[in-house]
């Protein structure tokens, strides 16, 4: 660890007023034009979303722009692309804690949320985008009088068995790992309805050692049961497609490449995220240099495998020798209906993750904060390309068609965008970004290791 | 007209609602109103009342029923004439309401094939947007004191008719009453598509004229001279089904009759050739007076190479074949040519062989027409004008004016049409499945007409209107229908059988001996461009409210809600225009303005225009769709030369249901020639046989599996099938904005591919509906179990069960489900159109899935029939829809078990293949690859 993950030597109580005080510190972000504009932008959308669920659910998915055979299309490119950003929340708080990358404390709050507010938006399109979402619950095996159960065959239910797990233990996660914060936000807190409500969500902690010996063993086991569901959720998703027969779905480099997918778009957001909010809470101490560039090394990383996968997909359709698979890889993609989404996914996910070799590439963060975009927006165009391209061009030539969106698909789009806005801005607004009691952990545990150290270059 | 409750007959039984015995303590009245609701029919109040079966004697065809059993459809033959041909058809209704055409398999006409607009005619039955009672200026008045008001007077002067070309009896001697009663009243026959040249051509050859009856069974060369002859003519279901006959070879060693097709726009007829030539109309007279010559041992001197190539080797092989060729030449050609052609056909001594020649079944076809009847206007010798069953305000635009002069007209007609908002009187035209009458045939059988229903709303048919004039005050054409036929009484068992049949027997018209006088055929010159106008999926335009029909795609364009200038790539190429943009038309000061549809395969230099559209009257489906393109032509002309065309810069949508005709290297729907197929007989065997699977085969289980062949080489594409799977299956239409967005709704869509060599153009026509696959995709992705196989091998869909994800689509290789996108079927609630639906076929709600079930409703039916009678069900017993509507028999369907059958043996020859069958789906559905016989020299 070459350079330092928190900067300064600051106290105990100096990191709390520092961390606890987004919440309530003069003037209060609720009182900041910047977060009553955006407040005002997201909530705006989300009425938009909830305006256009209504319309759909009332009136037919007709609404939207799907076809036959585009049968499936912004609904599940929304959803894959929602779901795959939650990836990097997960994969920092569990897979990092396990892995004891202490790098990962003062982001994990902040990438948790991010995931839990992102799943929430990819879970409403499965639903949605169903004919009659009204019986959506027989997508789970609930005992029902019929005794009739869901197909396990097909990948949907296994989808939603995994969705909904994957939101459940991030929630929990998220939650517990926030209590003993909701306990300092409790004492800490200036006025009296605040500690109240702190007060009951912070579940009676106490800060005893037997009760921070149960904390630390729940919060181990729930990393250690989120942990698979990182690499679970999306390639059960990705089996809504590689299970298929569809010329472009019909592969088997689909989980780890979806996985690899997911995990870089939702670094890309964490970025996205991270940065705005690291200039306006001043958090420069403790969200350094050195977590930035891990995440941009994160992105490269699974950025290559994204990359990979695009070169086995095109060298199998050719080994395949099958007609439609290399149309479909070779033909297609590249120049049918949909190609300059599949240019621009070449671009943003291939091309600008290459900044990342350059310490410049990593440390800049306008350099950074424009490239998180663009990977954001590129891996909503593979969506597309791998949903709507692979379906425009199947076996017969003559069913060969292409689709547009409508109105309605991106007013859905925009108002989930706005959702997570909303939710992101509330979070913001109401609990501590950064764990403040695992960054307290941390100060103490770096201390320790420097005394270590320079007692041992005593001896 | 009279509906006096007659109680004295058979059908008393079942006469609806005014009955007051008991059944068993169950009231009738109480038990029709279940009745009613287990047809999904409840809260139809005021229509249900209508649903009576007509109170005269009806036969059904099959037997005697003693009473209507609930539930059990009963199936009535009866004929539809259209421009004066009749077809014979059987009529399934179901508790009195007629739901589907089937074609009567013993009427000459039809051998139990159908065409779109017979399968469609059921939907215009229900259309609620029909003309209801009668009208004077606007305002409803009553039918009967409207008729017999006309009826009490006496030697009217200027006194005019204007109907269709006819060939009914009835109407033959109703009209001879008329002008007893009113002496020098005049009758005229207009038909938009006329068919004067093909008489007057006739006359000029023949000396009188004559209606050609082809026997294309026995024809081993067939010429077609722009004659879409298997699809587009009168006695087309016939003469497809016979030249099918001489054409399907079931090995190799078959011989098989070859085909000469010259015509402007590829048809289907076209597509089935072995010599396709495109021509432009103007340039056919030309090639007909070479081929001619040819025969006659004078090669083509002069033309392009394609072309005289063809002529030479149609010659070559019309000479070779003596008494066993053919030439047809089409409606639109002028009188000139078909005279030619009549020469032509006796020099090749197909006279008596492949063709004779009978009176024609038309009524005086050279009579009065359309221009008499403006003439005689302009001159002011028309009072009183009545206009029966034609729109010619809209489609004779140039004499329409002196008609509108007319003070007085009546209109007799099926929608306010733009005749009929001139009329002093409308009339409401009375459904020929509502009506009594009789018509002939093509080949002159009299076809019996009988209602299968009391008519839906007030309205008379032409024979009853004519029966006013002719002085009855209450005319009721069964009465006037039993004395036209010398019945004594409704139950004389003659007539009983007659109507149980669909036609008098052995009432064709004799052929008589003919010799041919020579003709020559001068050619027109030809200047600017040539504009072919043919018949669109609404006819010419009378059919226009009928959204079946509007949406039916064009065999080879697709194109569904309107018209198009439809032209060859060369010519567009020459316009400096693209598939889409439109253009503007010019000739004579008129002037139209349609896109412009590419279609590889037409003519240069001519540009078809399809007739039937831009109707600026008829009901919200027909007004506004399309372009109306009768400005353009000159009364009564199949074809015009000289038009101007131009590019106006504005694009159009196109609403079509295929967009890629190539198949990519894939070899989807294989094809071959005759002596290829002879060298390869075992060409298509990369397409069927095992393929590699790592799971156990599932063995079938031991009861009788469905399946489905279809031979593509009789496919001509002419969407019988489609319609007739729309009508069987409730099948909804989804308007132009659902097909411009890939949501069309049909089961079976007919897929055409066309390769491109050298000029010719290679057409396959592939009925694509599910294919049943043994291992089907789509049902291992359903999430909830509700598409699933059944034991007899049927890929089922289970409505109930669907929560629309739609993966089965996206996982069909085949792309044959259907989704509804919204509630399609929610506006035919609480209207009469909710009558038309099948009862034994789930109408479906919105967000569920949808496909082909292999007609499962006629398979059950079929079971529990067998089952009551302790038998097994018998081969051939289960009929599909789009199978019984095929003209040329290319479908077959039946039980793998039922071994002989032409199902089981056509999937046995050696050019059967599977469609993707690489994928492994194992598809119950089989096709036969099509092969062509073109001269084994290329010419």
């Amino acid at each position: 660890m070459s350079e330092p993950i928190i900067l300064g030597s600051p106290t105990d109580a100096e990191l709390g007023d520092q961390l606890l005080g987004t919440a309530w510190r003069r003037p209060a972000l609720g009182e900041q034009r910047w977060w009553r504009v955006a407040f005002g932008i997201a909530g705006a959308l989300t009425l938009v979303l909830f305006s256009l669920i209504t319309y759909t659910v009332t009136t037919g998915i007709g609404l939207w722009g799907n076809n036959i055979p585009v049968a499936w299309a912004f609904g599940i490119i929304n959803f894959v692309w929602w779901i795959g950003i939650g990836h990097a929340g997960t994969f920092i708080s569990a897979i990092l804690y396990l892995f004891e990358q202490r790098w990962r404390t003062s982001i994990n709050r902040l990438a948790e949320a991010m995931t839990l507010f992102a799943v929430m938006q990819a879970a409403l399109y499965p639903v949605l985008h169903l004919g009659r979402p009204w019986f959506a619950y027989w997508l789970f095996p609930y005992p029902s009088q019929m005794e009739t159960w869901p197909q396990v065959k097909s990948a949907l239910p296994w989808d939603a068995a995994a969705v909904s797990t994957y939101f459940t233990v991030s929630l929990l996660f998220w939650y517990l790992g926030m209590i003993p914060d909701l306990a300092s936000m409790r004492d800490h807190a200036p006025t009296r309805r605040r500690r109240i409500i702190y007060g009951l969500f912070a579940l009676g902690w106490n800060g005893k050692a037997s009760t921070w010996r149960h904390y630390r063993a729940a919060y181990l086991v729930l990393a250690g049961l989120a942990t698979p569901l990182v690499l679970s959720v999306h390639s059960v998703v990705s089996s809504d497609f590689a299970t298929a027969l569809v010329p472009g779905w019909h592969s088997t480099i689909f989980p780890p490449y979806f996985v690899a997918g997911a995990i870089f778009s939702g670094f890309a957001m964490v970025l996205t995220l991270l940065i705005p909010v690291r200039a306006i809470f001043k958090l420069h101490n403790v969200v350094t240099q050195k977590h930035i560039e891990n995440c941009a090394k994160l992105t490269l990383v699974t950025g290559l495998i994204v990359a990979y996968g695009y070169i086995v997909e095109w060298f199998m359709a050719w080994y395949s020798g099958e007609r439609s698979e290399l149309y479909q890889a070779w033909i297609a993609r590249p120049t049918g209906p949909g190609a300059p989404l599949f240019w621009l996914a070449m671009i943003c996910n291939v091309l600008v993750p290459q900044l990342f070799w350059w310490k410049r590439g990593r440390t800049n963060v306008y350099l950074l904060f424009a490239a998180s975009l663009l990977i954001n927006l590129g891996m909503w165009s593979e969506r597309f390309m791998i949903i709507v391209q692979s379906l425009e061009r199947e076996y017969l030539p003559s069913m060969w068609a292409s689709y547009a969106p409508t109105w309605v698909d991106l007013g859905l789009f925009l108002g989930t965008l706005g959702f997570f806005s909303l939710l992101f801005l509330l979070f913001l607004r109401n609990l501590p970004v950064v764990a403040l009691s695992e960054m307290r952990e941390l100060r103490h545990d770096l201390e320790h290791d420097a005394e270590r150290k320079e007692a041992a270059a005593h001896v | 007209m009279s509906h006096d409750h007659d109680h004295d007959h058979d059908h008393d039984d079942h006469d609806g609602h005014d009955g007051h015995d008991d059944l068993d303590g169950l009231d009738r009245r109480e038990m029709m109103h279940l009745l009613a609701a287990g047809a999904g029919l409840a809260g139809l109040g005021s229509i249900a009342a209508c649903m009576e079966p007509p109170t005269e004697r009806i036969q059904p065809r099959v037997e005697d029923p003693p009473e209507l059993v609930p539930g059990m459809p009963l199936t009535y033959a009866t004929s539809l004439p259209l421009d004066g041909f009749a077809v014979g058809v059987a009529v399934t209704t179901r508790e009195a309401r007629p739901i589907k055409v089937e074609g009567n398999p013993d009427h000459p006409a039809s051998l139990g094939a159908t065409t779109p607009l017979h399968q469609a005619s059921v939907l215009d039955l229900y259309d609620p947007h029909r003309t209801k009672g009668a009208t004077e200026r606007g305002v409803p008045i009553d039918v009967a004191s409207l008729l017999r008001g006309f009826a009490r007077r006496e030697r009217i002067r200027g006194l005019w008719f204007v109907m269709p070309p006819q060939s009914s009896p009835l109407v033959a001697s109703l009209i001879d009453r008329v002008r007893a009663r009113h002496p020098g009243a005049r009758f005229a026959t207009f038909a938009p598509l006329d068919r004067r040249a093909v008489y007057q051509g006739a006359a000029a050859a023949l000396g009188r004229p004559l209606e050609a009856q082809y026997r294309f069974d026995r024809a081993d060369v067939v010429v077609s001279l722009d004659a879409d002859f298997a699809c587009a003519m009168p006695n087309s279901l016939r003469w497809a089904h016979d030249f099918a006959a001489r054409r399907r070879i079931s090995s190799p060693a078959g011989e098989m009759s070859r085909l000469y097709v010259a015509e402007p726009r590829p048809s289907p007829t076209g597509s089935l050739a072995d010599h396709r030539l495109a021509a432009r109309p103007s340039r056919i007279p030309a090639i007909a007076r070479a081929l001619f010559a040819a025969v006659r041992g004078r090669p083509a001197p002069t033309g392009e190479l394609r072309e005289r190539r063809w002529i030479n080797a149609a010659a070559a092989d019309l000479a070779a074949a003596r008494g066993r060729g053919l030439v047809v030449v089409g409606d639109r050609a002028p009188a000139e040519l078909h005279a030619l052609v009549h020469a032509l056909n006796a020099e090749i001594g197909a006279f008596g062989a492949t063709v004779a020649f009978t009176p024609p079944a038309i009524l005086d076809p050279l009579g009065d027409g359309l221009p008499e009847v403006a003439d005689a206007a302009r001159a002011g010798q028309v009072e009183l004008l009545v206009i029966a069953e034609v729109n010619p305000v809209y489609a004779a635009p140039e004499l329409a004016p002196a008609l509108i002069g007319v003070r007085d007209t009546l209109c007799l007609t099926h929608e306010a049409s733009e005749t009929s908002a001139r009329a002093r009187w409308t009339v409401a035209l009375a459904h020929p499945l509502e009506a009594w009458g009789d018509a002939r045939a093509y080949d002159g059988t009299v076809s019996l007409i009988q209602p299968m229903i009391r008519p839906l709303h007030p309205s008379v048919s032409l024979a009853e209107m004519l029966a006013a004039f002719a002085g009855e005050e209450q005319p009721d054409a069964h009465r006037l229908l039993l004395e036209q036929h010398r019945v004594a009484a409704p139950d004389d068992l003659g007539w009983r059988a007659a109507l149980r049949r669909g036609f008098l027997e052995n009432t064709e018209l004799p052929a008589v001996e003919v010799t041919a006088t020579e003709h020559d055929a001068e050619p027109a010159p030809a200047s600017g461009y040539d504009l072919s106008f043919d018949a669109s999926p609404v006819y010419d335009g009378r059919f226009a409210g009928n959204a079946w029909l509007q949406e039916l795609p064009r065999p080879q364009e697709k194109l569904t809600w309107g018209n198009a200038a439809i032209a060859s790539p060369a010519t567009a190429r020459a316009l400096g225009a693209d598939h889409g943009d439109v253009v503007r038309i010019k000739r004579n000061g008129a002037v139209a303005e349609l896109p412009l549809f590419v279609l590889p395969g037409h003519a240069d230099g001519c540009v078809s225009l399809e007739l039937g559209y831009g109707r600026r009257a008829g009901g919200p489906i027909a007004e506004g769709v399309g372009v109306d393109v009768y400005p353009l032509r000159p009364y009564g002309r199949g074809f015009v030369t000289g038009a101007v065309i131009a590019r106006t810069g504005a694009t159009a949508e196109l609403a079509v249901t295929q967009q890629h005709f190539g198949q990519d290297h894939r070899d989807v729907a294989p094809a071959a020639s005759l002596a290829w197929y002879r060298q390869h007989p075992r060409f298509t065997d990369h397409m069927w046989g095992p393929t590699a699977t790592m799971l156990p085969v599932v063995e079938m289980e031991p009861r009788l599996q469905w399946a489905m062949t279809i031979d593509t080489m009789l496919c001509t594409g002419c969407s019988s099938c489609v319609i007739a799977c729309q009508a069987e299956n409730n099948i909804p239409v989804v308007g132009r904005r659902g097909v411009v967005r890939n949501r069309v709704m049909h089961w079976l869509r007919i897929d055409t591919y066309r390769a491109e060599d050298e000029g010719d153009v290679e057409v396959v026509n592939q009925p694509m509906l599910c294919q049943h696959c043994e291992k089907a995709p789509c049902e291992y992705v359903c999430p909830v179990y509700a598409t699933q196989h059944s034991p007899d091998g049927l890929n089922e869909m289970v409505y109930n069960r669907c929560i629309g994800t739609r993966f089965c689509s996206n996982n069909c290789p085949y792309k044959v489900r259907r989704f509804n996108w919204f509630d399609f079927t929610g506006g035919s609630r609480g209207t009469t159109l909710a009558l038309q639906h099948n009862p034994t076929v789930t109408v479906r709600a919105r967000g569920v899935m949808e496909k082909c079930t292999y007609c499962v409703q006629r398979i059950r039916a079929a079971e529990i029939t067998a089952r009551v009678e302790h038998r097994e069900i018998r081969p051939g017993e289960v009929v599909t829809a789009c199978q019984q509507a095929c003209p040329t028999g290319a479908i077959k369907f039946g039980a793998l078990q039922h071994a002989g059958t032409d199902m089981v043996t056509w999937r046995e020859e050696p050019r059967h293949y599977a469609v993707l069958h690489h994928l492994g789906t194992r598809p119950r559905t089989v096709y036969l690859a099509k092969i062509t016989n073109p001269r084994p020299e290329k010419p």
